[in-house]
């Protein structure tokens, strides 16, 4: 009844690796955007925005994602929408990185110092080119670490799509695991595929580090001009 | 003008489940695709084959009324803790999923007349000596959670077992390999599939923990579709059918299927 495993499965293993790929770019870049709102309604000032980004910040951090990707699938079905496992993980994977990436942000740009913002507006500039030009390019780098190491997490997360029926990398492994009844080889080379997709944003990390190095030193250099 | 839009398309989400509701069959013959959730980590019953294309007895039964109804199969991949979700939030038609029918069960969904009957047995490596279901005390027993393994092992073990919970069969037979656990409740089928598959462990079915008649699941007070499934299972059994599948799958076709 059961297969060896052999270089098929590792194709088959391939295949949906792709979909775990595919998914983590679509809640990446929907991250991004929602993070990015996220982030610029916790500094606005304005109360209603602030409350309820910071609302949507505790349910989606204060639930676990298994649960999250539950109900924007089945959850979404009884409401009468009817949508498919893609989806219902990308809306899930989407909303979750989103209030990650806008509570890092959201930090990163409240730790550039406020007399910073004060002296601009001294200067007559308006919010807008304040936020633009002061505050986020300097908030960019030290935001970077974090960024790229939820990435890594984000990606590896995709796993628990698993439970709603979508074929990506875990699943097939789970598949071939129960063909061939070999796990252990299995989970191996799916391990293997996870390392060769997560190893080089690990890379992308380090050198974007070394470069807030440089930076750091050209911002303590032209201070000590300034002074 | 819009606020009256608004209630129209509050309306019409009221409206379009209730026309929906008449009964399932209508709507898979017209769709022209029969929606059934299967297992695909679940050997024999769903498993992918060398060709990578869903297998094993519950892919075969699912043909064999997709081509009893005249439509195309769609199967969508289920794992068993979903089986019950899938139907009650409409996104499969029918479950066939080595689904052992329960009464707690049918208190969610219905149940058709049995479509195979498999046993729970409780296999484990010979050194360890397990004669009925009382030296399970004291022992770690591994199972696979939410599957009927895990109900009867729950539901029948004494007290004092440690019921340990694996994602799918291939980990519940692993832990027992790798020694996590001493002992594993499993269907007859795969107990002896593993058994044969590792020769050097000695594996050994120990005995006969319950009888599992199982059946196709579908959503409750759909009565047309019941009668439809029932009717396909009696002839399928009638004109032999799936007697070969049950042969190529568990090694021997069962004498009768029971009805109620």
């Amino acid at each position: 009844m059961f297969q060896t495993f052999n270089a098929n499965h590792v194709m088959f293993l391939a295949a949906a690796a792709e979909w775990t790929v595919a998914l983590s770019a679509i809640a990446l870049l929907g991250g991004f955007l929602g993070g990015a709102a996220l982030a610029w309604m916790r500094i606005s000032g304005l109360r209603w925005a602030s409350g309820f980004a910071q609302g949507f910040v505790y349910v989606v951090q204060g639930t676990p994602l298994l649960v999250q990707l539950f109900l924007a699938y089945f959850g979404a079905a009884f409401a009468g929408l009817d949508v498919p496992p893609l989806a219902a993980a990308a809306v899930a994977l989407t909303l979750y990185a989103s209030a990650f990436f806008g509570e890092m942000w959201r930090g990163a740009l409240t730790a550039v110092p406020r007399g910073q913002r004060d002296a601009a507006r001294a200067l007559g500039l308006r919010e807008g080119p304040i936020l633009r030009k002061i505050v986020i390019p300097q908030a960019i780098l030290p935001a970077i670490p974090p960024t790229i190491g939820f990435v890594v997490h984000l990606v590896k997360n995709t796993a628990l799509a698993s439970v709603i029926g979508f074929r990506e990398l875990t699943r097939a492994g789970q598949l071939v695991a129960n063909a061939t009844f070999e796990p252990l080889p299995v989970f191996l080379t799916v391990a293997g595929f996870y390392f060769l997709l997560c190893y080089p944003l690990s890379l992308l990390a380090q050198w974007l580090e070394g470069r807030m190095q440089i930076g750091v030193k050209i911002n303590t250099k032209n201070e000590g001009v300034l002074q | 003008m819009k606020r009256f839009a608004l209630l129209l398309a509050l309306a019409w989400a009221f409206i379009a489940p209730a026309a929906h509701a008449q009964s399932t069959l209508d709507d898979i013959i017209k769709r022209g695709t029969l929606i059934v959730g299967i297992s695909l980590g679940t050997p024999p019953y769903g498993i992918t084959n060398a060709q990578m294309e869903p297998d094993g007895y519950d892919v075969g039964l699912a043909k064999l009324l997709a081509r009893d109804l005249g439509v195309k199969l769609q199967i969508v991949d289920t794992v068993a803790a979903n089986r019950i979700p899938s139907l009650t939030s409409n996104k499969v038609d029918i479950v066939i999923s080595s689904f052992s029918i329960t009464s707690e069960r049918a208190k969610a969904i219905a149940f058709t007349d049995t479509v195979y009957v498999d046993q729970q047995v409780a296999v484990s490596p010979e050194a360890v000596k397990l004669t009925k279901l009382a030296d399970l005390k004291g022992k770690r027993v591994g199972v696979t959670r939410a599957s009927t393994n895990d109900i009867v092992a729950t539901r029948l073990a004494p007290e004092g077992t440690v019921i340990q919970r694996y994602d799918d069969d291939a980990s519940t037979s692993q832990a027992m390999l790798a020694g996590q656990v001493d002992a594993i409740v499993t269907s007859r089928a795969l107990a002896v599939a593993i058994r044969d598959r590792n020769p050097a462990m000695k594996l050994t079915v120990q005995f006969v923990v319950s009888q599992a008649p199982m059946a196709i699941g579908l959503r409750r007070g759909d009565a047309d579709l019941l009668h439809w499934l029932n009717t396909a299972i009696f002839m399928l059994w009638t004109n032999r059918d799936l007697q070969p599948l049950q042969e190529k799958w568990f090694g021997a076709a069962l004498d009768d299927l029971p009805r109620y």
